[in-house]
């Protein structure tokens, strides 16, 4: 389903009445945590949308606040694995939402090698 | 002998008015409220819906008069296929298999009239039109304008590697 050629102006113009009317929040609902964050990075308006969704601002949450050098270690001060290898293990250790760790439950796999990557240059808190 | 169900005019943003019988209406949290506001006044029989133009009117009585036939499947969240006859009933994924523009007017009017289960079935479209895309065909198919300045679009990019990573 595309835009016909004579229709394109005044299909810009509805999604725009869209994101002003806030139904475009009702989409967010429907995608992966993946495609909400693409979607942000279509314009301006939709990434300030998307910044108010509360899976989007987790993940903003979790990146602020673990570390690659955060680590588990065994008895002999060997290195088991970081913090971020386990997302949800790492938060609910943390203390953080309780939602953070559920939603990570479901798509972890997907997610960490991306994550704990993006977070590898990420200071200690 | 069948008592016929009594019906209600709605009256579209053209002055065009289309009898709906009350269980169709009511579907409507918009259209019920008017309703019931209008109680007392034993000779309501028009509800004006001046934001909804004729053409999305009729199409939003055919979803009501269907879904109290066939209601239909809850919509999963978030969506699990990017094809819609892949999660509701074959009627549903044919009637949102329609140009853009009448689709967005649906989500206005859906929303305007305060009708769920079309709201959940157009914005689930939408969805389903954005999944597994890239954040360049998304703008393509929905015809968005870039807005962001080079130097914006590669901050937000960076902060959001995981997205585009994943």
């Amino acid at each position: 389903m595309v835009v016909t050629r004579g229709r394109k102006a005044e299909a810009a113009s509805l999604m725009q009445v869209l994101q002003d009317s806030g139904c475009v929040t009702n989409v967010f609902e429907y995608l992966e945590l993946e495609e909400l964050g693409r979607f942000s990075l279509c314009n301006r308006t939709l990434h300030e949308l998307c910044q108010s969704n509360d899976r989007i601002q987790l993940v903003q949450q979790f990146c602020k606040s673990y570390s690659r050098s955060w680590t588990y270690q065994n008895g002999k001060n060997r290195i088991l694995r970081y913090a971020d290898d386990s997302v949800s293990f790492a938060a609910a250790r943390r203390g953080l939402d309780p939602a953070f760790a559920q939603l990570f439950a479901k798509t972890e796999g997907r997610m960490l090698s991306s994550i704990a990557s993006w977070c590898g240059g990420w200071e200690a808190s | 002998m069948d008592v016929e169900e009594s019906t209600i005019n709605l009256v579209s943003a053209e002055g065009d008015s289309s009898p709906v019988p009350l269980s169709v209406a009511k579907m409507s949290e918009l259209v019920r409220s008017m309703m019931d506001e209008e109680a007392e006044d034993d000779d309501v029989k028009e509800i004006p819906l001046p934001n909804v133009k004729s053409q999305v009117l009729h199409k939003v009585i055919e979803f009501c008069e269907h879904h109290l036939k066939e209601p239909m499947t809850e919509i999963e969240k978030p969506l699990k296929s990017n094809s819609m006859s892949d999660v509701v009933q074959k009627f549903y994924a044919d009637f949102v298999d329609i140009e853009q523009v009448l689709l967005f007017e649906l989500i206005l009017a859906a929303n305007y009239m305060d009708i769920k289960p079309l709201l959940d079935l157009t914005c689930a479209t939408v969805a389903s039109m954005i999944k597994g895309k890239t954040p360049e065909d998304i703008r393509t198919t929905f015809n968005i304008t870039n807005d962001f300045s080079p130097e914006e679009e590669a901050q937000v990019r960076e902060e959001n590697k995981w997205c585009e990573e994943a």
